[in-house]
């Protein structure tokens, strides 16, 4: 009987003590330790401070000073977007976990925003196609007047398998088509991998569209080795007609970096806005204090070197519209434009 | 015809049983209850905990000198920053709960060696094969790890005067293939890959042995017969994973659970 006390005690002492197998939590709300974190890890994993030009160090020097051991949390979500705006990067995104602080995103200009605004699908739907298949949730394709076709894609999250599948459906459905306006004004990205894939699935020969280093060590300048990513005819057949590529500053992440590679094929026109600059691969990590927050760990340049993180990719034809326009008037420019450049 | 009904049946279930000590096989269902507890700093510098329900699967063969053990297992549940549970971000128009969850599984093989016998005490002495997954459904991906392991086992069995067992067995990994989070996360979009999942363990695999990982894992426990075929009993299960480079990740489970066991 005395064992068996024993043993539950052990075991009962064992589940209260559990914490301490492991090394310190460095749970902390200290506003300079925040601070303090974020700065350094920045330093280690960010993969765009050159192609930024810019001194992280001296970031430090402006923004450190403004905190100190009495600072609170407002003082602290403060300097912290204002620090962060200078990287001017739409993957930098800083989650408070306080419903005092609104999550915020790194931007040079804060008039300048992301433009969801620029197109409706509802009214493609009811006043230009003339007949329109939801695929999947991410994929709707129909037919528009002389004998185009649309294809609409906002993301690309899914597996490889269901863009396979849902892909030689629309593509199928819209062979007989002189043109294909591809919309991608929604699109918030998701994996370039399935971006490379969908590109191939217009491509007719290989084209190198991108070239990507992803960072790998302390120093900024360390790097992986060149990743070459490439545009080749993927599927069981190809649709080569002209396309129509719409864009806006929304058009984000993988969608971008999808771009890029639909860009290297000579039957694509990009109209609308350049897309929003955000190429990058990023990844999540956490503050002592329990903020969350991503940042970019990558630098992408185009098949000619040229980097566009903060540019984004220009069109071949510009054109703004507005949000009277597209949601009162039910007019969408850019679809018409691209209309007339296919026909 | 009842009286005849009942002796029919009676001499279709009855067949003679060996003693206890014949019985070679044993299989046990569990029901359990873990705590999971994570520190790693290539994810976050939070720790992270949570309280998982459990089910698995043992199975184990005697021999006239050896045990072969097979176990399989899963648990799931809320894994949160242990410091900040509940956690919301405000999107604007909506709150975003960052609720975590975990999943972990494993599967076992081992075969141990009887190396000393007395009147009730045996002790064993073995090695096995062991797969272990644990995955974080949410970045951060604090605790995301793959181990196969080869650990060297050490087991203790006891039987009471009424054919109760106690035993303790003692597991510590000699080396293995070990998956975690890097420090440097390079291979979240690899051209030409179809799956994130295959490119992330291609790329952040790497063979551990000596002192780069110890895992560590001990159980002890106690089964109460009841009749010839059926035991139940209790086990504590603790497991501890550490592995230091670049940065620390430690992994702390321990995991009570009630067995239903079948004799044959």
């Amino acid at each position: 009987m005395k064992q068996y006390f024993l043993l539950s005690f052990l075991l009962g002492a064992l589940f209260f003590q559990s914490c301490s197998f492991l090394a310190e939590d460095q749970a902390n709300a200290n506003a300079i330790a925040n601070f303090d974190a974020l700065w350094k890890d920045f330093d280690q994993h960010y993969g765009t401070f050159q192609v930024r030009n810019l001194n992280w160090d001296s970031v430090y020097q402006v923004y450190r000073p403004k905190l100190s051991t009495v600072s609170g949390d407002p003082e602290l979500y403060a300097v912290l977007c204002q620090m962060l705006n200078t990287l001017d990067d739409n993957h930098v995104v800083l989650e408070p976990t306080d419903h005092r602080f609104a999550r915020h995103t790194s931007e040079a200009d804060p008039i300048r925003s992301l433009s969801q605004d620029q197109m409706s699908l509802a009214v493609i739907r009811d006043k230009y196609l003339l007949d329109y298949t939801d695929a999947a949730p991410e994929i709707k394709f129909g037919r528009l007047p002389h004998q185009l076709g649309y294809l609409y894609i906002d993301g690309f999250n899914a597996s490889l398998a269901h863009y396979t599948f849902e892909l030689d459906r629309a593509l199928k459905a819209l062979a007989d088509t002189k043109g294909l306006v591809l919309d991608i004004r929604n699109h918030s990205g998701g994996w370039d991998n399935i971006g490379q894939y969908v590109a191939g699935r217009f491509a007719q020969k290989p084209a190198l569209y991108m070239v990507v280093k992803k960072r790998n060590g302390p120093r900024h300048d360390q790097f992986t080795a060149p990743q070459e990513w490439w545009v080749q005819p993927t599927g069981n057949f190809q649709y080569t007609q002209p396309i129509a590529l719409l864009t806006t500053d929304f058009t984000f992440s993988a969608a971008e970096t999808f771009t890029m590679a639909m860009k290297r094929l000579p039957q694509v026109t990009q109209i609308g806005l350049p897309t929003s600059g955000s190429f990058s691969d990023r990844i999540v990590r956490e503050l002592p204090n329990g903020w969350r927050y991503s940042l970019s760990i990558g630098d992408y340049r185009d098949h000619t070197g040229k980097n566009w993180e903060s540019k984004g990719l220009p069109p071949d034809i510009h054109l703004l519209t507005t949000r009277k326009k597209v949601f009162e008037e039910k007019v969408d420019v850019v679809l018409e434009k691209a209309m007339e450049v296919l026909q | 015809m009842r009286t005849f009904l009942l002796l029919l049946l009676c001499l279709v279930l009855w067949k003679p049983l060996p003693a206890q000590s014949e019985f070679k096989n044993q299989v046990s269902l569990y029901l359990g209850l873990q705590q999971h507890l994570v520190a790693d700093r290539q994810a976050s510098p939070l720790h992270y905990q949570g309280i998982l329900p459990a089910i698995g699967l043992d199975f184990s063969h005697k021999q006239k000198r050896g045990l072969f053990q097979i176990e399989a297992t899963v648990a799931g549940g809320a894994f949160d920053a242990s410091a900040y549970s509940g956690r919301t971000v405000d999107y604007g128009e909506v709150e975003v709960h960052l609720e975590g969850k975990i999943l972990r599984g494993g599967i076992a093989f081992r075969y141990l060696r009887r190396v000393q016998k007395s009147h009730s005490l045996r002790t064993y002495l073995g090695l096995g094969l062991q797969q272990r997954i644990d995955y974080p459904g949410a970045e951060p991906y604090v605790g995301l790890i793959a181990l196969s392991s080869i650990p060297l086992v050490a087991r203790i069995e006891k039987n009471g005067p009424r054919n109760q067992l106690l035993y303790a067995q003692l597991g510590y990994a000699l080396g293995g293939v070990f998956t975690r989070l890097p420090w440097w996360h390079t291979s979240i979009a690899l051209p030409g890959e179809s799956s994130q999942f295959n490119a992330f363990y291609r790329n952040n695999t790497q063979w551990v042995w000596g002192t780069q990982l110890a895992a560590l894992d001990f159980r002890m426990g106690y089964q109460h017969q009841l009749g010839l075929r059926w035991r139940v009993g209790a086990q504590y299960d603790m497991s501890f994973l550490q592995h230091s480079k670049p940065q620390q990740l430690q992994i702390f489970n321990q995991h009570l659970k009630l067995q239903f066991t079948r004799l044959f």
